[in-house]
């Protein structure tokens, strides 16, 4: 206040002068006029004004609220969010990202030169290709410039404001993990709809609920601006959780490419199962393909068709264990059982030999197992006879499927008595694994059973299902018992003696109990017989015996180096057992028979 | 020497009627599930407004008069905020308007106008004896266009020809000659084909090249800048005689018009309250303005008579632009509708400028109409 007063004086001085100035201009204002001017401007614009609102408020009114109701409000349908599948550990394996396809509509396009050079860089295309598509399309029907872009691109492209050039939203689906577990998940078509593996088994689950939505459309049927209120919300698919491991299925891949690399040969399989739950840990084949680039795939088997479901094949000798648990559990046999083994058995004019054409002398059955004798798996199923023997076939699931959760999968092809294809010598060649066709799935569900203490469980990938907040857990199912316990603990223990100095051993780990057992199938050649010098090279085994935590299948097709089971799928096995016993951090058993 | 007898109630009660329909309005449309506009909005125009009236009454009581010195600092501070605005401000719609302060996102060019009236008032003030001198007319246009090129390369061609308008409402008033307003309007118009090829050739004033293109003919691109001229049609035109008044369904509900909020509030207040609440907007907006070109008359000196002559040329000028870009007859440029559109820099300049108008009211000496 102090200062205001003091400079006070001088203000009064001043406004004084100017009072006193304006005061004497008063009356020789150039024009009295002018304040009139300025107010009428004022009127006549809001005249005008009004005038203007009157024609569109009154007169057109009827018009323009005719344009709305045709413009602004129609439904359109909203997909869903297709569900995602994660690992076990909840990595995702399948996701939808939203991208954009590129579309031109050539005859708006004002300068194809131009709008090719700026386009080029962001859809990663030469920029004469996109020119080409510019200037040559004469047809009125838009084209599509490039593979779909991200977000971010399609943001980049609508900066540039190119005339013609339109942006097409849709949700894609991405497999971040390209090739990995590829044949088990399957991939989606241009529609979003699964076409194979899981994608295609849980399609309903997996794909959202459309719901409507209300958009602006112009003229021209194209979407404005989508509201942000829908009268029927859409919903986003189930999320499948698998229990599958990224870890153990990296694992599973690499050793399977490693072995086929290695033995030349064409292709193969691998299944590690929890034999205490069914629950698949790891499963790939290879030849495989990318998910994210399916229409490039240069093998339509690989795109479409799951070898280890989908495949049959004549297991071998790993048969040998099943048609062993018949014997044991049927009573006709006990691990002491014991004949002579002349390396050859004749039934019915067809002469059975043993895989090194010779004898093994006297020999009981954990000798047959350790040898894998042709001749000795004769003798047991000689034994059993044709109804127990396709009984207890029957009740491994030999000829069913098993019902994992996986699209189109093969039954196998068990001929039975009264089959026309079948005959007496069936029953013995079955019995080592030849003349009956099964899935890898197929066999490594038997032989779960046998290591599960003699209870089947079903094959299960996807271990629980989200949809809506909502968890669906989908719990081990026991399919029911097929031997006795005592069997089972039996049968262990001759794999695992029979491993240690048999055929198998090289799929053993120090300082664990593994039961396994090899197996070399021969290929049915086109004109019947069998395909020479060309093999299955497969071996099964789990682990810790007694209280299986893992059971694995290895199976390659046809290697080149060596046609033996032992040889070419057995080291598989100790690869993935030795890396898995540390990744589950299963501890080596100090009473192992293997030290 | 303040006559409080000589406050206008009107200058103090219609602004602060129309701001508080605005915070309804924009209430109003925050609750509107397809608007982007959150109910953050009416509450800080509610608040802007406070802030705005107290610096109403902080100018009421401040006379005017010390303005006159105060004046070339001010514009000078103007002209440095303009400055950053161009060095660091952020975008919108295309163009880059605002300094960020945290709470107050400011948009310099709102007091600019205002300081940049302050200025010339004192400047023709000061000239009032050589008011058809070349210099005059030359400096003065200085004083105008340096303000309003900086606004126009930001782009703001609205802003900016706030700027004119309020130079040719004192200049007028003033009492310039009308040949040198009358041949400035021919040369304006002569150069008019050169600018805008100018503006055809430089990036920036592209879009503002675009927004008179689609004046022109709003159908030329219907999706992109036409979008809004369009819709503010449909919008007003679905009002109809009597308007909607808050029911449900209308057009600006559907959340199709964009900055509803701000350059576009006029489209949805007409659609609101149709034709008959828009002659009644227009009634209360012209009494406003009458209200100011009162003071003008009653001002005790020359500056005060131009200063509120600058403020009423701006508010003018302002109102009838929005309003006219509304339904058609003006070209779409990002001007505020006063005491109604969202927006801080806006609201609290216009409050000030009726501070400074209640000033120069309770300041005048001529008692002749009081004392009838």
């Amino acid at each position: 206040m102090a200062t205001s007063r003091a400079a006070a004086p001088t203000r009064a001085k001043r406004a004084v002068r100017l009072t006193a100035g304006a005061g004497a201009k008063a009356d020789t204002r150039p024009s009295s006029l002018r304040p009139f001017l300025l107010l009428s401007v004022l009127m006549l614009a809001a005249a005008g004004l009004a005038a203007r609102l009157a024609f569109w408020q009154v007169m057109e009114h009827g018009k323009l609220s005719a344009l709305q109701a045709s413009e602004q409000i129609s439904l359109s349908v909203q997909e869903g969010l297709r569900g995602q599948i994660f690992d076990d550990r909840g990595n995702t394996l399948a996701t939808d990202v939203n991208q954009y396809r590129v579309l031109a509509a050539p005859w708006q396009v004002k300068d194809p030169r131009r709008t090719s050079t700026l386009l080029a860089p962001v859809v990663h295309e030469p920029a004469d290709n996109l020119d080409r598509l510019l200037t040559t399309n004469k047809d009125r029907i838009p084209i599509e410039l490039s593979p779909p872009v991200s977000v971010n691109q399609g943001q980049r492209i609508r900066n540039l404001a190119l005339p013609g050039i339109m942006l097409d939203p849709r949700a894609s689906r991405v497999y971040p993990r390209g090739t990995e577990a590829a044949q088990l998940l399957g991939f989606t078509n241009d529609e979003n709809q699964g076409q194979a593996g899981l994608e295609q088994y849980y399609d309903h689950l997996l794909s959202g609920t459309a719901g409507l939505r209300s958009v602006l459309r112009d003229t021209a049927g194209n979407d404005v601006r989508i509201g942000t209120q829908s009268p029927i919300p859409s919903h986003n698919g189930a999320d499948l959780h698998l229990s599958l491991d990224n870890t153990v299925q990296g694992l599973v891949e690499d050793e399977l490419s490693k072995a086929v690399k290695k033995h030349g040969a064409i292709g193969g399989s691998i299944i590690v199962m929890d034999p205490r739950t069914g629950y698949i840990l790891g499963m790939a084949s290879t030849p495989t393909f990318n998910p994210n680039h399916v229409g490039t795939a240069t093998d339509p088997h690989a795109v479409y068709v799951n070898p280890i479901t989908q495949d049959t094949y004549e297991p071998g000798s790993t048969m040998k264990i099943l048609t062993m648990a018949a014997g044991l559990d049927s009573g006709v046999i006990t691990p002491e059982t014991s004949f002579y083994d002349n390396g050859t058995f004749t039934i019915d004019g067809t002469t059975i030999h043993n895989w090194n054409l010779s004898g093994f002398g006297q020999e009981n059955m954990t000798q047959v197992l350790q040898h894998s004798a042709n001749v000795g798996a004769s003798f047991v199923a000689g034994r059993l006879g044709t109804d127990r023997f396709y009984t207890y076939l029957h009740r491994f699931r030999f000829g069913q499927r098993t019902g994992i959760d996986l699209p189109g999968e093969s039954a196998g092809d068990v001929p039975l008595p009264g089959n026309k294809n079948w005959s007496i010598v069936n029953l013995y060649t079955n019995s080592f694994g030849q003349g009956l066709a099964m899935t890898p799935l197929q066999l490594t569900s038997a032989v779960q059973a046998v290591a599960n203490g003699g209870v089947m469980m079903r094959p299960q990938i996807v271990r629980r299902i989200v949809y809506d907040g909502r968890i669906i857990n989908r719990p081990p199912v026991a399919e029911g018992r097929v031997i006795s316990a005592r069997t089972s603990h039996t049968l262990t223990d001759m794999l695992l003696h029979s491993a240690i100095d048999g055929e198998a051993q090289l799929a053993l780990v120090k300082g664990y109990n593994i039961a396994a057992k090899t197996g070399t199938a021969n290929i049915p050649g086109p004109g019947g017989g069998y395909l020479p010098n060309t093999t299955i090279a497969s071996t099964i085994g789990y682990a810790p015996a007694f209280h299986p935590r893992l059971l694995i299948l290895v199976k390659i097709d046809r290697p080149r180096d060596t046609i033996w089971g032992s040889e070419a799928a057995a080291p598989v096995l100790h690869n993935l057992f030795q890396e898995l016993f540390m990744y589950y951090h299963i501890p080596p058993n100090p009473g192992a028979l293997n030290k | 020497m303040k006559h409080w007898r000589n406050f206008d109630l009107q200058l103090v009660g219609i602004p602060l009627g129309l701001v508080f329909f605005s915070v309804l309005v924009l209430f109003a449309i925050s609750r509107w599930p397809t608007s982007g506009v959150s109910i953050s909005t009416p509450v800080h125009q509610a608040l802007y407004a406070v802030i705005g009236l107290a610096l109403m009454f902080f100018l009421t009581n401040f006379d005017y008069r010390l303005l006159r010195s105060l004046s070339l600092p001010m514009y000078l501070f103007a002209i440095a905020l303009l400055g950053v605005v161009l060095v660091l401000g952020h975008s919108a719609y295309g163009a880059t308007r605002w300094i960020n302060l945290g709470i107050l996102p400011l948009q310099p060019s709102e007091p600019a106008k205002l300081f940049l009236v302050v200025l010339l008032a004192k400047f023709f003030a000061d000239r009032e004896e050589r008011m058809g001198s070349l210099s005059t007319l030359a400096i003065s246009l200085v004083l105008v266009v340096v303000p309003a090129a900086m606004v126009l390369i930001q782009p703001d061609l609205g802003t900016s020809a706030v700027f004119f308008a309020i130079w040719v409402g004192m200049a007028l008033m003033a009492g310039m000659p009308t040949r040198y307003l009358a041949s400035l309007g021919v040369a304006v118009i002569a150069l008019l084909p050169i600018v805008w090829h100018f503006m055809g050739t430089v990036k920036r004033f592209q879009y503002t090249q675009d927004r008179l293109l689609i004046f022109l003919d709003p159908q030329k691109d219907p999706l992109g800048s036409g979008y809004n001229v369009i819709h503010s049609l449909i919008t007003v035109g679905s009002g109809g005689f009597l308007g909607h008044w808050f029911s449900a369904g209308t057009q600006s509900q559907l959340g199709l018009l964009r900055v509803e909020d701000k350059d576009f509030i006029f489209s949805v207040i007409a659609e609101q309250i149709g034709f008959v609440g828009i002659l009644l907007l227009f009634a209360v907006f012209v009494t406003l303005l009458m209200r100011i070109a009162r003071v003008s008359f009653m001002a005790a000196d020359t500056y005060g008579r131009l200063l509120a002559t600058g403020i009423l040329s701006m508010l003018m000028f302002q109102i009838f632009v929005n309003v006219g870009m509304n339904i058609g007859l003006m070209p779409v440029t990002g001007i505020p509708l006063p005491l109604l559109s969202y927006g801080g820099s806006s609201l609290i300049t216009t409050l000030a400028s009726f501070g400074i108008l209640q000033s120069i009211l309770l300041r005048h000496q001529k008692l002749v109409f009081a004392a009838g």
